[in-house]
């Protein structure tokens, strides 16, 4: 038995973080009665999933495997009401995080121990995840991203090190773009 | 239902040992939280000469326990009543119309202060009981409740309509029968 994971992953178009969010997803929906919902801005990168439509959220508990949400006002509300017991991953949250409710957002990442949900969080760069995400987070994965750190100093457990590791990453990203580092929080 | 795909070109040269631990990790079971029922538990009696705790008493609300409800579910409930109380008093017209065979099922709807308190009883169960009625739920009672009195009005119109055409092609050949009528009286007394 485990504490939910916060995953937190970061990184510029093209350098592999939505098809490890796949990967992470894929390996949720190998255990038995695992289940997904990708809460995405469009449907563009998950297309082959099925769609809950947020008119009919009670319907996301009911299923096994996995299905996408594209966000809408108010979905933070009904996926803490109704989304259980699985693996919620918020693809590109720049395109919504101004939106979020922060009471909302609140809500459904101290619940998640109860709920019983790992959490991961996709975006582009530090400024683009809305802080509350850092202050809960288990693993920071950081791919190639120039984004000012010091905006979640805050925010950051141990920030030097964060700091740290970007630079390292982003040295060997020049290499190879795909390169990516784990840091737990 | 086809899985998301995986990209096989990606190629992480650089955490991988990490994020097959992390994977391995994340592929342990979460802490259980679903409420657990011990049917082995012994049955407590309270202390003689004490009344038992009052059991949980869900229409009571002043026993259940505290839930802070949102702005939102608050909202949601008193829309849900509002609409429970408007279809029942609207299911309930439209069947009374029926006994009457009226067409008309104002006289049979409830006021609406009426309606007004009703959809207030109706939150405050929607609030306890969490009940929400899903919008093609709300479609599905909607439509019957709405159209079947205007199908049985349609299907008496209809039955009216071609009573009231024989009837109309009777007077015109009654007409006709009496100006034939008329035109032989005519020549005979020519």
């Amino acid at each position: 038995m485990r504490y939910p994971k916060l995953i937190i992953i970061l990184g510029y178009n093209g350098t592999g973080k939505t098809t490890l969010a796949k990967k992470l997803l894929l390996s949720e929906l190998k255990k038995k009665d695992g289940r997904g919902l990708v809460v995405t801005p469009d449907d563009i990168e998950w297309g082959t999933l099925q769609e809950v439509s947020g008119r009919f959220p009670d319907r996301i508990e009911s299923y096994v495997k996995a299905r996408k949400l594209i966000y809408y006002d108010g979905c933070l509300l009904d996926i803490q009401n109704n989304f259980r017991k699985g693996l919620l991953i918020f693809d590109d949250i720049r395109a919504y995080s101004t939106a979020m409710t922060p009471q909302d957002l609140h809500n459904l990442l101290i619940r998640r121990r109860q709920k019983e949900i790992d959490i991961i969080c996709v975006g582009h760069g530090f400024t683009e995840v809305p802080p509350k995400f850092f202050t809960f987070a288990s693993e920071i994965i950081l791919f190639n991203t120039k984004d000012n750190i010091s905006m979640r100093k805050d925010v950051l457990k141990d920030f030097e090190k964060m700091e740290e590791a970007q630079k390292r990453v982003n040295e060997k990203a020049l290499n190879d773009p795909y390169y990516f580092e784990i840091i737990k929080q | 239902m086809p899985l998301p795909e995986e990209n096989k070109n990606t190629d992480y040269s650089s955490d991988l040992k990490n994020i097959d631990s992390l994977i391995k990790e994340m592929s342990e079971a979460r802490e259980d939280f679903t409420p657990k029922t011990d049917n082995n538990s012994k049955e407590i009696h309270p202390p003689p000469g004490q009344q038992p705790a009052p059991a949980y008493d869900p229409v009571n609300v002043s026993s259940a326990p505290p839930q802070e409800l949102t702005a939102d579910q608050k909202d949601r409930a008193k829309r849900t009543g509002k609409l429970t109380a408007e279809t029942i008093d609207f299911g309930i017209a439209s069947a009374s119309s029926l006994i009457a065979k009226s067409n008309d099922i104002k006289p049979y709807k409830a006021d609406s202060e009426d309606v007004e308190t009703l959809g207030d009883a109706w939150s405050e169960v929607a609030e306890v009981y969490d009940f929400n009625i899903s919008p093609w739920m709300k479609l599905a009672i909607l439509y019957p409740a709405i159209y079947t009195p205007k199908l049985i009005k349609a299907s008496n119109d209809r039955r009216l309509n071609v009573m009231q055409n024989k009837i109309a092609e009777m007077e015109k050949r009654m007409d006709e029968v009496e100006k034939e009528k008329k035109l032989k009286e005519e020549t005979l007394a020519v």
